[in-house]
């Protein structure tokens, strides 16, 4: 007695031909129709074009993401004085970020760390109220002062050693926001600086090896503390980051590490405190 | 060399602090997402909380991102799984919001194209969630069977039964809504099939048959 395979077990055969029910599809018509229709099925799935979304889910969802991602900023300039914040700002002459109008990013690109390049645009235009608020209060206090001071992103190859490590750090304290690009490429594509200052970043920042998480886990080593600066740079010869970790007002802890820092190893290579 | 920044880089800039580069990432996959979480849903309000939650989720927890997976595997598997709790919330809930799957088809017109689409997925959202979340990421997404036995949190012949279940089932129902005489062999509501019968030679045709 064989009867006819139920019609999951047919859509299973589509997928996966067996030989227990070939012999009965194939001299069954009702069989092979039903066999037909799950293979069509298949087709028009895989057919359907993919669903727009639709501009308002587009705008709530950027607007949550804006929020989550500035929500954290907010609470750390709450708890901060403005008037320190304006101070600091003054001392670096930074510009607002809003004004900058782009953020530098750094990347891991496949085991690689890049330097990326994102306009901030219409994100840094529609802030929460309440986080307009605080950005009034900071501007309001010194124009051109920013709530946090911004995390600027370096390729200066320049070959640091302990004896010019402090000055390394403040050299790259001073340097203003830059925009950049993400570079494929490793750190022999960096331009060596023929002087002892440091240069003024490149256009293109060759990437380097690092990991993800690394600047996280060199940030919890200070209290409050966040990557002020990223320099894809050298130490006695080798290749190597120069991250620096601190407060807007304290004091800066530059952290040389070795391309393979990791949030579970930074390979630390050497530190200097530099007081604000 | 291209200008934009791969999708494991924008994570990793993401979780170094760059607070636009996790929007780029949403951007560039804005409609395959909202694809699969409306599909996985079938309801416009429903996917696009899911979506919302989903993403937060995923913002939030990027640090723990390993790599093994590509960005948007890990990304759909959050939706997925954010689609399917949601589901699971509201099971008493029901997901069929397209009554035309159990009433008689109109004719077919010129927009017979765009209407077997809306049938499509109309008997889409008929399916058991976890059948249609199966046969989005297999048949509409292009996933493999592997993939998306990891997204979904079970073993690869889950996948398979599920989609094979599913695709069943949708054959059933487009069958039915192309030709409303045609239920007795496919509609879900009674038994799919004449009781069996044997095949005594190649090609005979069986009771129940057309």
């Amino acid at each position: 007695m064989t009867g006819h395979p139920d019609e999951e077990t047919l859509a299973l055969h589509a997928a996966d031909p067996s030989t227990e029910f070939a012999g009965h599809i194939a001299g069954c018509a009702r069989c092979q129709q039903k066999l037909a229709d799950v293979v069509d099925i298949r087709r028009q799935l895989a057919a359907l074009p993919p669903a727009t979304m639709p501009t308002e889910v587009l705008s709530a969802l950027e607007q949550r993401l804006r929020h989550e991602a500035e929500a954290p900023r907010e609470a750390a300039a709450a708890r901060r004085p403005a008037s320190a914040a304006a101070r600091r700002s003054r001392l670096t002459g930074r510009l607002p970020l809003a004004a900058l109008g782009a953020a530098a990013a750094l990347a891991a690109v496949g085991g690689g760390l890049a330097i990326a390049a994102t306009h901030l645009g219409a994100s840094s235009s529609a802030s929460k109220p309440a986080m307009a608020a605080g950005r009034a209060q900071a501007q309001s206090s010194a124009p051109g002062a920013v709530p946090s001071a911004p995390t600027v992103y370096a390729a200066t190859g320049r070959d640091y050693h302990h004896s010019t490590l402090a000055a390394g750090v403040t050299d790259l304290l001073a340097l203003p926001r830059t925009t950049v690009a993400e570079q494929p490429g490793g750190m022999d594509a960096a331009t060596p600086t023929a002087s002892g200052g440091v240069p003024r970043p490149h256009a293109l920042v060759p990437a380097t090896a690092a990991q993800p998480g690394c600047l996280s886990a060199l940030a919890r080593l200070v209290p409050a503390g966040s990557p002020r600066a990223v320099d894809v740079a050298r130490y006695d010869g080798a290749p190597a980051l120069l991250v620096v970790v601190g407060t807007p007002v304290g004091a800066a802890t530059g952290y040389v590490v070795a391309p393979a820092c990791s949030s579970a190893n930074q390979h630390i290579l050497d530190q200097v405190s530099v007081a604000p | 060399m291209s200008d934009s920044p791969s999708d494991r880089a924008l994570v990793a800039a993401h979780i170094a602090g760059d607070r636009d580069a996790f929007t780029t990432l949403v951007r560039r996959h804005r409609d395959r997402l909202w694809s699969v979480a409306l599909r996985t849903l079938s309801d416009r309000e429903d996917a696009a909380d899911a979506l919302q939650d989903a993403l937060l989720a995923a913002f939030r927890s990027a640090g723990s991102y390993r790599g093994e997976a590509a960005v948007t595997t890990w990304l759909h598997r959050i939706v997925v799984n954010a689609c399917l709790d949601r589901v699971r919330r509201a099971a008493v809930r029901p997901t069929v919001p397209l009554a035309q799957i159990s009433e008689p088809c109109s004719p077919r017109d010129r927009f017979a194209e765009a209407d077997a689409a809306l049938d499509l997925t109309s008997a889409l959202a008929s399916l058991p969630a976890e059948q249609r979340a199966a046969l989005v990421l297999v048949d509409v997404e292009g996933w493999s069977v592997a993939d998306a036995a990891g997204a979904l949190g079970v073993p690869p012949g889950t996948v398979k039964s599920r989609c094979a279940r599913g695709r069943a089932r949708l054959a059933t129902l487009l069958r039915s809504q192309r030709d409303p005489a045609d239920a007795a062999i496919g509609n879900p509501t009674v038994p799919a099939y004449v009781p069996p019968v044997t095949v005594t030679a190649p090609g005979d045709v069986e009771e129940g048959e057309r």
